[in-house]
């Protein structure tokens, strides 16, 4: 099977250097802390009272969830905001377009070999994952389920590193503006939706604002987790409780909140990524063409 | 006859541009440049300075989008194809970088990998590649640890990795050291002498001239010459300054030259006679016989040497 030749190169740079271990260590020494911390009072809670509290092992489960996704979010863009300007600035870039490698394929190699490396996060994060599993209540199609998401996360916001690479000439510049992004659609997206449930709540604009709302925080991937950890922990869909509605499309977005809003964020990605292709591909900026009339 | 029609009766032409242009807001780095380099040649491209030299590589190698005109690479339009050319050019920029953490020969296996080769294939290609250029001792080496010289070496090993029809070289020998420079141009001679085309750009002229079969000056973004180093070389002697030393009668002398036909700025100091003299070997001989059956003791009689830069200088009007 022949390996893309980026992701084959990317690879074998970053396991030579010491950013990635850094990286594990950090995101294990964080999730370790948290993980020991609440374990801790678990125990020393059962020590008091004489029984196991279940609901805080859930709780664990919920908070090593939401700080993968929140380490994660911190650390992909960081990972892939200097895919593209990197190669600029180190002035490899003009020499990878002249080949055969199509700007696709390294925009794929690269988002490829990210993704790679957060699964080497997430598989080293397992012992700490594993404390929910001491007293139960947590199953390992969880875990996998999470696991999935956790990769689906960082194929997101690795896209969106690429893609601000891509358009951005700095590094430096490309992070922020990655980070920018992120949090336009994680808390922007959060902002607009209270601002139109109040505008719906306060003033007499019709069922389209709290269907703006909902339409909104589609492309907020928090709200998949959430839906995602209520279903697993409650067997609830918090989305539907939110905007209570018994028919018509507002009701049908809610009632299927997991793949309405993965479809809606992997059509946005796919913007995303395609733009990122365009702008790399020197050939494709600026005015179309035209052929000059061929001197005679 | 049809463009088209007209080039394929050209078949050892390996790169042909007709009308290229290029604007980058109002300058114009390109305006109509016309340019044929046949196949085999090792061609020089000079110009000073903002001249037009690396858009037209660029533009040649699919890294810049044309604004008008056509570039053919052994038949096929470049610029409507780009990616299928990618494959037959082999591009070395004038500034370029490494990877860090990667060796030698890991950097040649990953373009190697780009055109397709793999495994045990790829790892004897890019010995043989790596070898040639003289590096054959640097393979273990990492890359960002080797010297400038050594790193366009390696750079010009990775555009022969899938055996191009044409290498397009900005400035190859740019920053280089003589020595550097020196086994540079070896390279390069060899890879000519291998029948590879080859289109170099450089400021050091005197090395263009030494290992080039055809040189073409662009101006603004214009093809102002462009002939084989023998046509040079003839256009160069005869330009030059014909200096004729008199023993005595330097006056007479200054105004017989005078009226001779062929003769220009005829001027005369310290015994010492300059003027142009466009005629060849047989009439630089009558010129002669003319001042000696005169009486007029002739000393020296010689071509002023003349060099490529004057001519730069001369055609480019760069000082």
């Amino acid at each position: 099977m022949k390996i893309n030749p980026m992701l084959k190169k990317e690879i074998m740079v970053s396991v030579r250097g010491i950013r990635l271990t850094v990286i594990m260590l950090i995101f294990n020494i964080v999730l370790a802390l948290i993980g020991l911390v609440v374990f801790y009072s678990i125990l020393e809670n059962a020590k008091w009272s004489g029984s196991i509290d279940y609901s805080a092992t859930i709780s664990l489960y919920c908070m090593l969830v939401v700080f993968q996704v929140i380490l994660l979010i911190f650390i992909v863009p960081a990972l892939t905001a200097g895919s593209i300007s990197g190669e600029r600035e180190r002035q490899t870039l003009d020499i990878l377009l002249s080949s055969s490698l199509s700007p696709g394929k390294i925009i794929f190699g690269k988002l490829s070999s990210s993704l790679l490396s957060v699964l080497l996060l997430i598989f080293s994060s397992l012992p700490v994952m594993s404390l929910v599993f001491i007293f139960g209540g947590v199953e390992i199609a969880d875990v996998v389920v999470n696991i999935l998401f956790l990769m689906y996360i960082a194929f997101l916001a690795g896209s969106i590193g690429i893609s601000c690479s891509a358009r951005f000439r700095k590094t430096g510049t490309a992070t922020a503006m990655s980070y920018g992004v992120l949090l336009l659609i994680g808390l922007g997206t959060i902002l607009a939706t209270v601002l139109l449930m109040i505008m719906y709540e306060w003033t007499n604009t019709g069922e389209w604002a709290r269907l703006l709302a909902a339409l909104v925080l589609l492309v907020n991937p928090g709200t998949t987790l959430m839906e995602i950890i209520g279903n697993q922990i409650t067997g609830e869909y918090f989305m539907q409780e939110l905007f209570y509605s018994s028919s018509g499309l507002l009701y049908f977005v809610t009632s299927n909140w997991i793949p309405a809003s993965i479809i809606t964020q992997i059509l946005m990605v796919t913007l995303i990524l395609r733009s990122a292709v365009r702008r790399v591909n020197p050939l494709s900026k600026g005015k179309p063409f035209k052929q000059g009339k061929p001197r005679q | 006859m049809d463009t088209a029609l007209r080039y394929q009766a050209d078949t050892d032409i390996m790169l042909r541009i007709r009308g290229l242009r290029k604007q980058y807001g109002n300058f114009t780095a390109l305006n109509s440049l016309d340019m044929d380099v046949k196949k085999g040649e090792l061609y020089g491209f000079v110009g000073s300075n903002g001249a037009g030299k690396t858009t037209t590589m660029k533009i040649i190698s699919g890294l810049l989008k044309a604004d008008g005109g056509e570039v053919y690479i052994d038949g096929v339009s470049a610029l409507q194809k780009p990616a299928d050319m990618k494959r037959h050019i082999g591009y070395m920029p004038d500034f370029f970088g490494v990877y860090d953490n990667l060796k030698v020969i890991e950097y040649m296996e990953f373009y190697a990998s780009i055109y397709g080769f793999h495994g045990k294939e790829a790892r004897q290609l890019c010995l043989e590649l790596i070898d040639l250029v003289n590096l054959k001792d640097k393979a273990n080496v990492y890359v960002d640890s080797l010297s400038r010289g050594m790193k366009q070496r390696l750079c010009l090993a990775r555009c022969l990795v899938h055996d191009p029809r044409l290498l397009i070289l900005d400035e190859p020998a740019s920053g280089l050291d003589p020595k550097a420079r020196y086994d540079m141009k070896e390279i390069l001679k060899n890879l000519s002498d291998m029948g590879k085309t080859i289109l170099i750009s450089s400021h050091i002229l005197t090395e263009l001239a030494e290992m080039c079969s055809a040189i073409g000056v662009i101006k603004h973004g214009q093809m102002i010459l462009s002939d084989t180093a023998s046509g040079i070389s003839a256009r160069l002697s005869a330009s030059n300054t014909l200096v004729i030393t008199v023993l005595e009668k330097e006056e007479e002398a200054v105004r017989l030259l005078m009226e001779l036909p062929g003769t220009a700025n005829v001027s005369g100091r310290d015994h010492i006679i300059r003027l142009g003299y466009d005629g060849g070997a047989e009439e630089e001989a009558r010129l002669l016989r003319s001042l000696v059956e005169k009486d007029i003791p002739v000393h020296g009689f010689k071509r002023e040497e003349s060099s490529l830069e004057a001519l730069f200088i001369e055609l480019t009007g760069a000082r």
